[in-house]
């Protein structure tokens, strides 16, 4: 007979970054990119966040894509005030390297873990409908997907700059919108029956750092330092 | 479709703390206000803010806008559900790496503003016309009013941006492009916030005469 071995193993400890101390890196780069004027200093700053982009084997081009829009908008708007010279590219590049920045530091931490860090700022009831909404984001874009392509297989042609176009978009989402209605009802029903009181989902914060923190504190204090001393002309 | 793509690092620090803190005030009352009207109320809102968010993801082919339907939702359940979940959704991108993390308060407070106005005015118009043409009357004077507000908004905050930019640049010989520069642009952007406002008011319509046609309790028809 064969003796059959179970093994009990315990997951390794990580030395997780508190969200803190992301928050913090987030809100000292955003700081150096807001204030610096030199384009080699925000050049960097972008570079640096590209390539910790590329490190974590992240969509590139989507991280990219991210930048173009606020980029253009920045662009077209140093142009209209400030006509020629560096001015607008800076203002371009700005845009772009904050955005660029402002992704990367983000998804070092879940939307769960974000959403815990703003409940001593947000009301208890506005962060229970967030957590409640993140299904119906993800189910209500699987359903509108799944509408238009079901369009889309029978051949019909949506175009929105058109007036049957238009109305099967709204017929569309006017659908989605009855199925979430529906979820959303259910779900009152049930927060109903248990007693809900608002807060629901909040969560003590943990304030406990570790040795990692102190990196991400020290590459903090780095952009601030680098900001000052080469940020500006 | 009017709250601002004003890239991070264009506004300064007064104005990006000065909204937040306003934002965070008002959502604070209209929580209150929406708390006594039970867990029924979390639910909605959680309603509000997916469809929001998921009414961005409408594909508009070359067009660079994106609708939220901020003024249907305030029509369809009221200011007050359509303020926070406007805050809600603007949390929700900027997470999502949308961009805008310092425009957050901004949006919200305009977005907030297109809210009610669109309920107040859809109860006004309401009373004389069908419920989707009233819809459609309510969400295109809403979006008038807060896309005004929104380049408002941009003329001051941006023209002190350009400013400071410019000083920093010792472009002296510019200095009458400062005060138009906001201007200028609102006229180059000007065709497509007016296609941005047809299509919105076009879909809003739809989706009335839709819920009219299958669902007209959700709209307070009696």
């Amino acid at each position: 007979m064969a003796h059959v071995r179970i093994e009990v193993t315990t997951p390794k400890r990580q030395a997780a970054v508190a969200v803190q101390s992301k928050l913090l890196l987030l809100l000292a780069v955003l700081s150096t990119v807001i204030v610096s004027t030199n384009l080699a200093w925000l050049l960097g700053v972008g570079g640096f966040f590209l390539l910790l982009t590329l490190l974590r084997r992240q969509p590139v081009v989507h991280v990219v894509t991210l930048a173009v829009l606020p980029a253009v908008t920045a662009l077209w708007l140093g142009l209209a005030g400030m006509g020629g010279g560096t001015g607008p590219i800076v203002l371009a590049t700005r845009a772009a390297v904050a955005a660029i920045a402002a992704y990367s530091v983000i998804s070092l931490a879940s939307f769960i873990e974000w959403l815990l860090l703003l409940q001593t700022l947000i009301p208890g009831l506005l962060l229970d409908a967030l957590y409640l909404s993140m299904k119906g984001v993800e189910r209500g874009t699987q359903r509108f997907q799944s509408k238009l392509s079901a369009l889309r297989l029978r051949g019909v042609d949506i175009n929105p700059f058109s007036k049957d176009g238009l109305g099967l978009l709204a017929n569309c989402l006017g659908g989605v919108l009855l199925e979430a209605w529906d979820d959303a009802e259910e779900a009152g029903n049930m927060l109903a029956l248990r007693g809900y009181r608002p807060g629901l989902f909040s969560e003590p914060v943990n304030w406990r750092f570790c040795a990692s923190d102190l990196v991400v504190w020290l590459l903090a204090a780095g952009f601030l330092t680098g900001g000052i001393i080469y940020g500006a002309h | 479709m009017s709250h601002l793509h004003v890239p991070d690092g264009l506004l300064n620090i007064y104005w990006v703390m000065g909204s937040l803190a306003v934002c965070l005030a008002l959502s604070f009352i209209a929580a209150r206000s929406m708390g006594k009207q039970g867990p029924k109320a979390v639910a909605r809102l959680a309603f509000a803010i997916a469809f929001m968010v998921v009414v961005m993801s409408v594909p508009f082919g070359f067009l660079p806008i994106h609708l939220n339907l901020a003024a249907f939702i305030g029509a369809m359940l009221g200011g007050a559900f359509c303020y926070l979940a406007a805050f809600a959704a603007s949390i929700v991108l900027a997470l999502f790496g949308h961009g805008g993390l310092t425009t957050i308060g901004l949006n919200t407070l305009i977005l907030g503003l297109e809210g009610l106005l669109a309920s107040m005015m859809f109860r006004m118009f309401h009373r004389k016309l069908q419920v989707p043409w009233a819809v459609a009357l309510a969400v295109a004077c809403t979006l008038l009013v807060s896309l005004t507000t929104s380049l408002a908004v941009l003329q001051v905050a941006g023209n002190e941006a350009l400013a400071v930019e410019m000083l920093q640049h010792e472009h002296d010989h510019h200095d009458a492009g400062a005060h138009t520069g906001a201007g200028a642009f609102v006229l180059g952007m000007s065709p497509i916030f007016a296609l941005g406002i047809a299509l919105e008011t076009l879909l809003s319509y739809g989706l009335a005469a839709f819920l009219s046609r299958t669902r007209p309790e959700l709209l307070h028809q009696d």
